[in-house]
């Protein structure tokens, strides 16, 4: 069986208003991929949480800077890098973050925010981070049955 | 971000012409909400039929509401679907918040609450 890897890559700005091309540059790997709109619309969501990430906290809202997202596909396996230059994660925010508790939920302590890392390892199979001193990189991996 | 409000009974109906709910839209969708909650509104319903993408930013604005409703009267959904649809249910707003098909449901929900 011929195993076709296609990789792709997408360079923006560290600007809110960048992030529907994350979309437009997904959709042709989902196809490829045999993905329906429903997996493909929550791999769009892992992404665009991670560099909104990058655009709030690594960044600090400040435009100008370089997000590259690189994409990875092949049959029926995704890995999507997020590298920027900015401030690092903490070590323990990847870790920590978890999806509102909804049962029984205190609106006193119900946080506004916080919850894009936790979607990113809902959505995804790994989510890992590393940071040296050039630039700090978020890998996800998504998997499909019968996939490697 | 646009957003087309009307009042049905006690409910404040805000429909959001806006395919995309993100870093970029959100805050204009939390100011709308905090204020409209400010001015007195306790019942609110969210029209979401015209959104295609919302991201945990969006989400943020929506329980943002939620918060300065301070369990008096109530927030729900409504016109959620696809992708929309999906990432409520996968981030369990769903369960925080009552979501439903139409409007006239969402105004029921809320005039019951």
């Amino acid at each position: 069986m011929r195993r076709e890897t296609l990789a792709s890559r997408l360079k923006i700005d560290s600007r809110a208003s960048e992030l529907p091309r994350i979309g437009e540059a997904l959709r042709p790997l989902c196809a490829t991929l045999h993905l329906t709109p429903e997996e493909c619309g929550r791999v769009e969501l892992a992404v665009v949480e991670a560099v909104t990430n990058v655009i709030r906290h690594a960044y600090q809202n400040r435009p100008g800077h370089p997000v590259d997202i690189r994409f990875e596909s092949s049959p029926r396996r995704l890995v999507v890098e997020v590298r920027d230059r900015g401030r690092p994660m903490a070590a323990e925010a990847l870790p920590a973050a978890q999806l509102p508790e909804a049962d029984g939920v205190d609106l006193a302590t119900l946080s506004e925010g916080g919850f894009g890392l936790a979607i990113m390892k809902t959505v995804m199979d790994e989510v890992e981070y590393r940071s040296d001193s050039r630039s700090n990189v978020l890998r996800m991996t998504k998997r499909w049955p019968g996939g490697t | 971000m646009h957003i087309e409000q009307h009042t049905t009974g006690q409910v404040l109906i805000l429909k959001l012409i806006q395919a995309r709910v993100d870093l970029e839209t959100a805050a204009v969708l939390k100011t709308r909400l905090r204020e409209s909650i400010a001015a007195g509104a306790t019942r609110v319903l969210l029209d979401l039929d015209a959104v295609r993408f919302i991201d945990s930013s969006g989400l943020g604005a929506i329980i943002s509401g939620l918060k300065a409703l301070g369990g008096a009267g109530g927030l729900a959904i409504s016109g959620a679907h696809g992708s929309v649809r999906d990432t409520l249910r996968l981030t369990r707003m769903d369960r925080i918040v009552p979501v439903v098909e139409t409007e006239a449901e969402g105004v029921a929900e809320l005039t019951r609450a």
